[in-house]
């Protein structure tokens, strides 16, 4: 038994190591996940905070050529990650803080928030429904940031994923570029297939998460200027947005002016971006919605 | 709980190590504490299930004692129908209820006729095709006098509910009571081949058979807009898919069932490498065949004795319907039964179903290319099976089958076969039956590697190892679960 035990360690042992180099190997490769590996490698000044619509159609490269004789601490680090992981509360704020460099600036920092229903809701039959949905995601673990992050990669790793998802590429200032086949024929299958999914939830206004928005809001207000924003989708989803929370830009109106900041709303441009799925606007539109986006921010400084 | 789950993973360490540990000397408390874990394994599925199965063991305990100690044989035979009545009629409740008053419903219809009757919200217990087959087979082998019943309560529990084979088996015989009941000490040889069974059932479950689900699925889930070509390709991989995962599973359960110090029967013979289809069903799924052949068969056979080679193909009609509809209660599994029983009747003509013919070799270690063609035949044959076993229904079966003759472009099949990264699982079905031929004769699992330089192997180990690893979070459950 002895000899079994010994063996059995070594043999787990060899394993691991081989499981640590593997990965060790697949983050030096620059290989990463669409949850947002890359994002979790730096602390930076200046964030874009959000869900999966920020987190493809604001793109930081594009705030950085725009905004770069501005007053803001540049570049942009886009921190957003998908409606499971990053909606609004208090594992998304504690990744926020820890995120945030508090330490090298000399500018102030410029923090574009997208807000969207989904993201401060309380959805019931199915992300909510036994707990936070964001309560087993990895941002609840991680809490130093740099290079690489084991604990991440163990837990999250999904290699065979990583590996052949050929449609996307995270960058590393945290844009997820999706390449996705844009036949109208092929949108708007995903865009019927995404409101069969979404049509079957049942969202009201979470406080909790307002709750952890204000807070948002004040943290960052602490490091530089927020600016809340409200991204346009396609015109099925703005529908269904509409119907499910009717009073959303007045609510998300109520809380800029408590702590007057700017709320962009962009949602009356929706239909006018092409989206992959209804959902998220496609990259080349992600750029000129990004320069609108940056655009209202010069015309606000101004 | 799956075997490649991380909750088994701790299960089965916390019971190796009291099981083995404080537990060591003590025969009966080590049965104990395998029938409490085997129990908790089987109600961390559902646990209103649970009730099922204890009370399964309680009766077919009394069963078996009232049997052997009957005053006669009309007493003992009396028990046994009990038995049999209580476990085929509890089978067919679960598994067979809704499906015969949904058939009867639609026959009535074709018949012009109106039918009030209703199919009822039936829970079908896990495992209940596995436990309820060793159940029979206890009260059957008593009474045939081919074993003894047994007074220890928890040996035969344990037996019945032993937490490796109670989902998806193997199905073992009443014997096994004897290693229960006997002393256990541990062997490392065989709990190192227990390791590498575990290992080599698992790279076929995760790396081999999921990856193949992948893209079987897409195809299955729109058959109409797939080419001939890309139908037949997914047939293929398809067989390789239920057998990576069967076999995968039965490794697995061997070689939990080796840790602990048993040897639970072999399920699987490498069935690809069977010269016919009679070869085949020596090879596959072998505690469910031999079972049936010792108990639906060889009475069939005995009873239509009188009718000659026309008696002989009935029986085995019979019993290979009875196969396939143990699998499930729809008409595609009867059908595929029935398939496999047509299929027997050139080789009952020419009396060669139960010839045992060894596959010859040539000078590079293959097969003789007559044997090359009969393998790949028999592999055809097969597949074709499986066609109608996977359908949902037979008209389903049908529009795959038509489809592939059409064949169409095999450009299709081309952009399929590589936007589903189909080409990487090829290398690795490769590397299975590469493995597996290799080691055909060995009766250890992956035996022929002690012949090879200890780094070597160890390399080799780290090796399907990692390829676990890197496809782990993509596994899905077993496919026989379902049965």
């Amino acid at each position: 038994m002895k000899q079994f035990i010994i063996k059995l360690f070594i043999a787990l042992s060899l394993f691991f190591t081989g499981v640590v180099i593997m990965l060790v190997s697949l983050d030096y490769c620059g290989i990463s996940d669409d949850a947002g590996y890359k994002r979790l490698l730096s602390k930076n000044h200046s964030l874009i905070i959000g869900t999966s619509r920020s987190a493809q159609g604001v793109i930081p490269y594009i705030v950085d050529s725009m905004l770069i004789d501005s007053k803001y601490d540049l570049p942009i680090n886009n921190f957003s990650f998908n409606v499971s992981y990053s909606p609004f509360g208090e594992i998304y704020y504690d990744a926020i803080c820890r995120k945030i460099d508090t330490l090298n600036y000399n500018k102030k920092g410029l923090y574009i928030v997208a807000v969207d229903p989904f993201a401060l809701c309380k959805e019931v039959t199915d992300w909510d429904k036994d707990g936070l949905r964001e309560s087993d995601k990895p941002l609840r673990y991680v809490k130093f940031y740099h290079r690489p992050q084991m604990l991440y990669l163990l837990m999250n790793c999904r290699p065979h994923q990583w590996v052949i998802q050929k449609h996307t590429e995270l960058h590393d200032d945290g844009w997820l570029e999706v390449n996705a086949n844009m036949d109208s024929a092929h949108v708007e299958g995903n865009i019927r297939l995404k409101m069969q999914d979404y049509n079957k939830y049942i969202i009201n206004k979470s406080e909790y998460r307002f709750h952890w928005l204000e807070n948002t809001i004040e943290l960052l207000k602490r490091h530089g200027d927020v600016y809340l924003i409200r991204i346009p989708v396609s015109l099925q989803m703005l529908e269904l947005e509409n119907s499910l929370w009717p009073e959303f830009d007045n609510d998300i109106n109520n809380i800029a002016l408590q702590y007057s900041v700017p709320y962009f709303s962009f949602i009356k441009e929706s239909g006018k971006y092409r989206t992959t799925d209804g959902n998220h606007i496609y990259k080349e539109d992600g750029k000129k919605f990004t320069r609108l986006v940056c655009d209202s921010i010069i015309s606000y400084i101004r | 709980m799956i075997f490649n789950s991380v909750p088994f993973v701790i299960f089965f360490t916390a019971v190796f190590l009291i099981y083995w540990f404080p537990l060591k000397n003590n025969t009966k408390l080590q049965n104990l504490f395998l029938l409490i874990t085997s129990w908790f394994f089987y109600g961390y599925a559902n646990w209103k299930i649970l009730p099922i199965l204890i009370f399964a063991c309680v009766i077919y305990f009394f069963l078996g004692k009232a049997i052997g100690t009957s005053k006669s044989e009309k007493e003992a035979s009396a028990y046994t129908t009990i038995g049999v009545i209580l476990g085929v009629g509890t089978l067919l409740y679960f598994k067979y209820f809704n499906f015969f008053i949904e058939s009867f419903s639609s026959l009535f219809e074709i018949c012009g006729l109106k039918s009030n009757l209703h199919t009822f919200n039936i829970i079908m217990p896990l495992g209940i095709s596995f436990f309820t087959f060793r159940l029979l087979s206890y009260v059957i082998d008593i009474n045939r006098g081919k074993t003894t019943y047994t007074d220890d309560f928890i040996a035969f529990s344990t037996y019945i509910s032993f937490f490796p084979c109670l989902l998806s088996g193997p199905i073992d015989r009443p014997k096994f009571i004897k290693q229960i009941e006997s002393s256990r000490t541990f062997d490392y040889d065989q709990a190192v081949d227990g390791c590498r069974q575990i290992l080599w059932g698992m790279f076929k479950k995760v790396v081999v058979a999921d990856n193949c689900a992948t893209y079987v699925d897409a195809v299955w889930e729109n058959i109409g807009g797939q080419s001939g070509s890309t139908l037949l390709l997914s047939a293929i991989l398809y067989s390789f898919q239920m057998y990576a995962d069967f076999s995968g599973y039965s490794d697995m359960a061997i070689g939990v069932g080796k840790l602990l110090g048993f040897k639970i029967s072999q399920n699987f013979n490498y069935p690809f490498f069977a010269l016919n289809v009679a070869d085949y069903w020596r090879r596959w799924h072998m505690s469910l065949t031999t079972w049936l052949t010792d108990y639906v068969f060889m009475p069939l056979n005995i009873k239509f004795r009188n009718l000659g080679t026309f008696g002989l193909i009935l029986a085995i009609i019979i019993n290979m319907v009875v196969v396939g509809m143990w699998h499930g209660a729809n008409w595609t599994f009867a059908v595929f039964g029935l398939y496999h029983g047509l299929l027997f009747v050139p080789l009952i003509i020419s009396g060669s179903f139960q010839k045992k013919v060894k596959i010859k070799t040539n000078k590079i270690g293959l097969p003789v290319f007559s044997q090359c063609c009969q393998i790949l035949l028999t592999f055809l044959l097969v597949t074709l099976g499986l066609i109608i076993f996977r359908a949902e229904n037979l008209s389903q079966a049908w529009e795959y089958i038509l489809g592939i003759w059409q064949l169409g472009t095999l450009r299709a099949s081309y952009r399929f076969f590589f936007q589903h990264d189909i080409w990487i699982t090829s290398w690795f079905i490769i590397f299975m039956m590469i493995v597996e031929w290799i080691n055909r004769e060995n009766k250890l699992v992956l035996g022929f590697l002690k012949s090879i330089n200890r780094a070597a192997s160890w390399m080799l180990y780290l090796i399907i190892a990692l390829l676990i690893y890197w496809y782990w979070y993509d596994s899905q459950s077993f496919i026989y679960f379902q049965f």
